[in-house]
């Protein structure tokens, strides 16, 4: 008995002992309102192997090519199609009417167990061109060939037929005349893939009046006649639709309205440069699928950029001779060269703009020409600029956004950019980053003036190309106070501006841009941070 | 705020514990039936004795060769701020924070002969162990710029066992001079998580180009249905992780110094139950973060960074896997023990030990000075330098009310009531401490030995009775002889006792 209790005095004892160990700490001591830590971190920002395609818009991109010795070029080329030849009303086909009387015969008419041949009438059709003369057209959908019989006086008694026999009018196939034969009442053939075959715009038609047999007698009065009322028609109001005419076109003008071309390298990232090129190329390419004599004059020729115009000379001058196909569905090419590009390059236009109008068979009363319905006149400019040559003052802008919001509270004691750039591109920068806030109000600069060469441009050879990279390795002290800006800050404005090389003079140099030069570059942040977290 | 210090706590290892953790004074604490647990060849004090479970045996251990609170955590008029700079400072290269626990469920021994005693015994144990290299630390507290044209490599680890430990054991008294003993020890494992092998390779080049390269191989074992909700949990599931132990002793008399020697805990357990395996693969888990890619910002890739971020999640995520049975080892111990008696009731000793366990020997010594007071009271008062910490003195009290036993032993506890008389709480104790150990419960205990007595004398007292040189040693079993001793003249020191 005294045991047990001994023991249960000891338990109690040893539990007050654990109670009593537990309260003897003091739990204020375990409750951290703050942890402080000064790490320095070298952290990477940004790095890249960048050529002057990245330094391009994607647009411009677009139109880099490069030369067998690496040399890169901007390679425009756009075209203008104009098809105001082809709306040249001396070459629409207007609706042709034509009827035919066929007289039949009068008295009374036997039974009949025959059909006779009453009377057959050759009939010559015009088209009515002018001052065009047409040798051939060939028919497209719609074309249509409409007819209405009646008998005058109007006799229901008579039973007759009339035979149509195209002659000039063939499959373009099968070269078979278009023949058909038709009773009394309207009726039309479609004369789609056929071939009208005329001479100066003339082709002969043939019918011929039947009496079909009868059984009993009829009566026909005098002067009774089968009229055939013939239409040669296509969509709406207009005449026959073709594949292609040919023959003689007349002389005939063509206004071709005013166009522009963009050039959109001058309209982006070297707008607001200065930029001069060595060796641009500027041309015309005329591309005409009329197989006539052309000649093509411009009533406006000019780079544009603003409001401001710089005109093209051309050779050859105004009025051009353009060539022209000999056979039907080729093509026939006149180069025509600027004479002026250095000009017009440096000039820096925004687009080309011209208009024109083109003259058919100037002088000409006769000749063998054609056109085809998808017959073009096509302008082409070509500009073909060598990235050779100098620049400065390139402006560049990208924007950054940024959000340090959430970082409790972090203060920069010290910080440090390290840039380290190795780069071929005979392209200096100038870097300046400006932070934003929301609005885009610039609240600082980052860098010093002194901190904004960042990049320095290699060092180029008389000839323009590369002889030693440009190496940069620097370490960049930023100011404490506007590093912590950046936390106040929504975005950053990164903004460049490039100029390419320069001799020690300071002058700058006529340098090539290859497809091998880069910009290796590494920037990171060397920062001692003394950051208290609550 | 708190999230951050809590997840510098859990990287650095948070609930760590090496459960074979060395106890320095247990060892020097022969009046317990536990300190079989340091070496089965000391024969407990009691001829006879039973633990009930739980309460006979309560051990806690926190080791951490790393750093203190103080070292993290400085208080200023009464704000308490954590300096991270400081704490990572004041780390060790390899930084092990461990946490053990266990508890007897059932122990007995019983001396059965003079020289024979026999123990059975069945504890739970726990231990969870966590490594961070001091370099780890180093780069999340102190950044990267420390190793801008190096790297760091570390290989932070985690070890965690639970298991029941069922052990029959025999001391054997060889000759007046030599004790063997031994026990073997049957394993049931509860959960496991086992590091075969980790690696953080973070290298940060010239242009601060970081790259950080992960290697991993983990196992566990009864841990992820934990985590799976329509999960069930089924205990016989848990008897398939089956191992076995051996501890081994031996102590060694010459005249006064008694030389011990024991190896505990060499074994092993094949784990089985819900075995996962969580790699990562180096080929996958890389990456190289080199800042924003100028070229994709200018080409106007606005998905680009965001990508990135999915890009990181995926390189780096562990991939899970069901696995087969693997087998670990429980972590070795190997002491080394000297006491010398210098009179009867009162020796000194020192002891020497270490820890083998998944690549890490952890060695330590304690010195101690044992005083009997009678079979009333038995104390222990120890030294040890373990785990890069000096200060800790340590203090074993065992109060022998037969059949009561009751006791505390710890290896750093003096500093506590210091503490209490200078700052009446224990935190500067707690704060400055990198070893807490304690152990406390209550035995039932039969047949204290007294050990000499003035007719038969027992020269080591702190470990085993022995044999004189002409004559057997005559149990007591805790009673006085029946009569004087008439077959031995007694010699000039036992008269010394005598007279004492």
């Amino acid at each position: 008995m005294r045991t047990k209790v001994s023991t249960m005095s000891v338990r109690v004892f040893l539990l007050l002992g654990l109670i009593s160990l537990f309260s003897c700490v003091n739990e204020s001591d375990y409750d951290i309102k703050a942890v402080n830590l000064q790490p320095v971190v070298a952290l990477p920002l940004a790095y890249g192997n960048i050529s002057i395609l990245e330094l391009l818009t994607n647009k411009d991109s677009a139109y880099i090519k490069t030369y067998p010795d690496g040399l890169l070029y901007f390679y425009y080329q756009d075209s203008l199609n104009s098809n105001a030849i082809n709306q040249l009303n001396g070459l629409k086909i207007p609706v042709k009417n034509v009827t035919v009387g066929l007289q039949l015969p009068s008295g009374t008419i036997p039974p009949n167990s025959n059909d006779v041949s009453v009377i057959t009438v050759n009939q010559q059709i015009d088209i009515g061109l002018s001052p065009a003369q047409l040798s051939e057209m060939l028919l497209k959908s719609p074309s249509i060939l409409g007819y209405n019989l009646a008998v005058s006086p109007p006799n229901p008694n008579v039973p007759y037929q009339v035979n149509f026999t195209l002659t000039d009018i063939v499959d373009k196939n099968t070269q078979a005349p278009l023949a058909f034969s038709a009773s009394s009442g309207v009726g039309s053939q479609n004369l789609q893939n056929y071939i009208i075959k005329m001479n100066k715009n003339k082709f002969n038609i043939k019918l011929e009046l039947v009496l079909k047999k009868h059984t009993n007698s009829i009566y026909i009065s005098p002067g009774s006649i089968v009229n055939a009322s013939l239409s040669f028609t296509g969509s709406g109001s207009n005449g026959l639709s073709y594949t292609y005419i040919k023959g003689f076109l007349g002389d005939q003008t063509a206004t071709i309205p005013s166009q522009t071309i963009d050039i959109s390298v001058f309209n982006s990232s070297l707008l607001k440069s200065k930029v001069s090129f060595v060796q641009p190329k500027l041309g015309l390419i005329v591309t005409n699928d009329y197989g006539v004599p052309l000649e093509v004059t411009f009533s406006k020729l000019e780079a544009q950029k603003g409001t401001s115009a710089l005109p093209l000379q051309i050779s050859p001058a105004s009025p051009v001779t353009v060539n022209y196909p000999t056979t039907l569905g080729s093509s026939a090419i006149t180069n025509i060269s600027v004479t002026n590009p250095i000009n017009v390059i440096n000039f820096g236009p925004t687009q080309l703009a011209y208009s024109a109008s083109a003259r058919i068979n100037k002088g000409l009363t006769g000749g063998n020409n054609f056109l085809a319905d998808t017959s073009r006149l096509r302008i082409k400019l070509t500009a073909e600029i060598p990235l050779y040559g100098q620049a400065s003052g390139i402006s560049m802008l990208d924007t950054l956004n940024i959000d340090l919001s959430k970082i409790t509270q972090a203060d920069i004691s010290k910080a440090a950019l390290i840039v380290k750039a190795t780069n071929e591109l005979p392209l200096g920068a100038y870097i300046q980053m400006y932070l934003a806030d929301k609005n885009y109000t610039i609240l600082d600069s980052l860098l010093t003036t002194n901190q904004l060469y960042l990049v320095k441009a290699s060092s180029v050879t008389g000839a323009g190309e590369l002889q030693t990279p440009g190496t940069s390795d620097q370490k960049l002290d930023l100011a404490t106070e506007k590093i912590n800006k950046l936390f106040s800050s929504s975005h950053i404005l990164i903004r460049s501006r490039l100029t390419t090389a320069k001799d020690p003079s300071g002058n700058l140099l006529n340098v090539k841009f290859k497809a091998s030069y880069k910009l290796k570059l590494n920037v990171g942040i060397l920062a001692t941070l003394n950051i208290t977290a609550r | 705020m708190r999230k951050y210090l809590i997840l510098v706590i859990l990287i650095c290892g948070w609930a760590n514990s090496t459960f074979g953790q060395t106890e320095g004074t247990l060892y020097f604490m022969n009046s317990l039936p536990q300190v079989v647990e340091a070496n089965p060849a000391i024969m407990p004090r009691y001829k006879m004795s039973i633990g009930l479970p739980v309460i006979s045996s309560v051990a806690a251990i926190y080791t951490n060769n790393g750093f203190t609170y103080n070292s993290l955590a400085t208080k200023t008029n009464g704000v308490v701020t954590a300096n991270l700079s400081n704490w990572v400072n004041s780390l060790a290269q390899q930084n092990y924070i461990q946490l053990t626990a266990q508890a007897d469920l059932l122990r007995f021994g019983m001396r059965i002969k003079p020289r024979t005693y026999i123990m059975f015994s069945s504890t739970l144990k726990g231990y969870n162990r966590s490594m961070i290299e001091k370099g780890l630390a180093a780069l999340l507290v102190d950044g990267t710029a420390p190793i801008v044209g190096t790297y760091s490599n570390t290989s932070p680890q985690e070890e965690a066992v639970t298991y029941l430990s069922t052990s029959m054991g025999i001391a054997r008294q060889i000759n007046s001079k030599f004790t063997i003993g031994g026990r073997l020890k049957y394993l049931v494992g509860v959960n496991n998580i086992t590091t075969e092998s980790s690696s953080l390779v973070v290298q940060v080049s010239d242009t601060y180009q970081i790259t950080a390269t992960g290697d991993a191989r983990v196992r566990s074992s009864g841990i992820a249905s934990l985590n799976k909700s329509n999960s069930s949990v089924n205990l016989g599931d848990y008897f398939k992780n089956s191992g076995l132990g051996v501890d081994i002793g031996a102590t060694y008399k010459l005249d006064k110094l008694t030389l011990g020697f024991s190896l505990n805990d060499i074994g092993f357990i094949t784990w089985k139950n819900d075995t996962q395996q969580y790699t990562l693969d180096p080929a996958s888990a890389k990456y190289t973060f080199s800042g924003l890619d100028v070229n994709k910002l200018l080409n106007g890739n606005k998905d680009y960074i965001s990508s990135q971020l999915d890009s990181i999640q995926n390189k780096f995520k562990m991939k899970e896997t069901s696995t087969g049975s693997y087998t670990t080892m429980l972590p070795a111990k190997a002491y080394l023990s000297g006491s010398y008696e210098i009179i009867n009731n009162l020796s000194v000793g020192a002891l020497f030990f270490t820890e083998a366990f998944r690549g890490r020997y952890a060695s330590g010594m304690t010195a101690a000075v044992n005083k009997n007071f009678g079979k009333w009271v038995s104390t222990s008062l120890t030294y040890t330098v373990s785990n890069r910490s000096y200060n800790n003195i340590g203090l074993g009290v065992s109060f022998n009310v037969t059949p009561v036993q009751i006791y505390f032993v710890g290896d750093n506890l003096l500093k506590a009531p210091a503490s209490l008389i200078s700052d009446q709480n224990l935190n500067s104790y707690l704060n400055s401490s990198q070893l807490l150990t304690l152990r406390a419960g209550i035995n039932i205990g039969i047949g204290w030995d007294k050990g000499a007595v003035s007719a038969q004398k027992v020269a080591d007292e702190n470990h085993n009775p022995k044999e004189d040189n002409n004559a057997k040693v005559r149990t007591t079993l805790g009673n006085k002889p029946k009569s004087p001793t008439r077959n031995r003249k007694p010699s000039n020191k036992s008269k010394t006792n005598s007279k004492r």
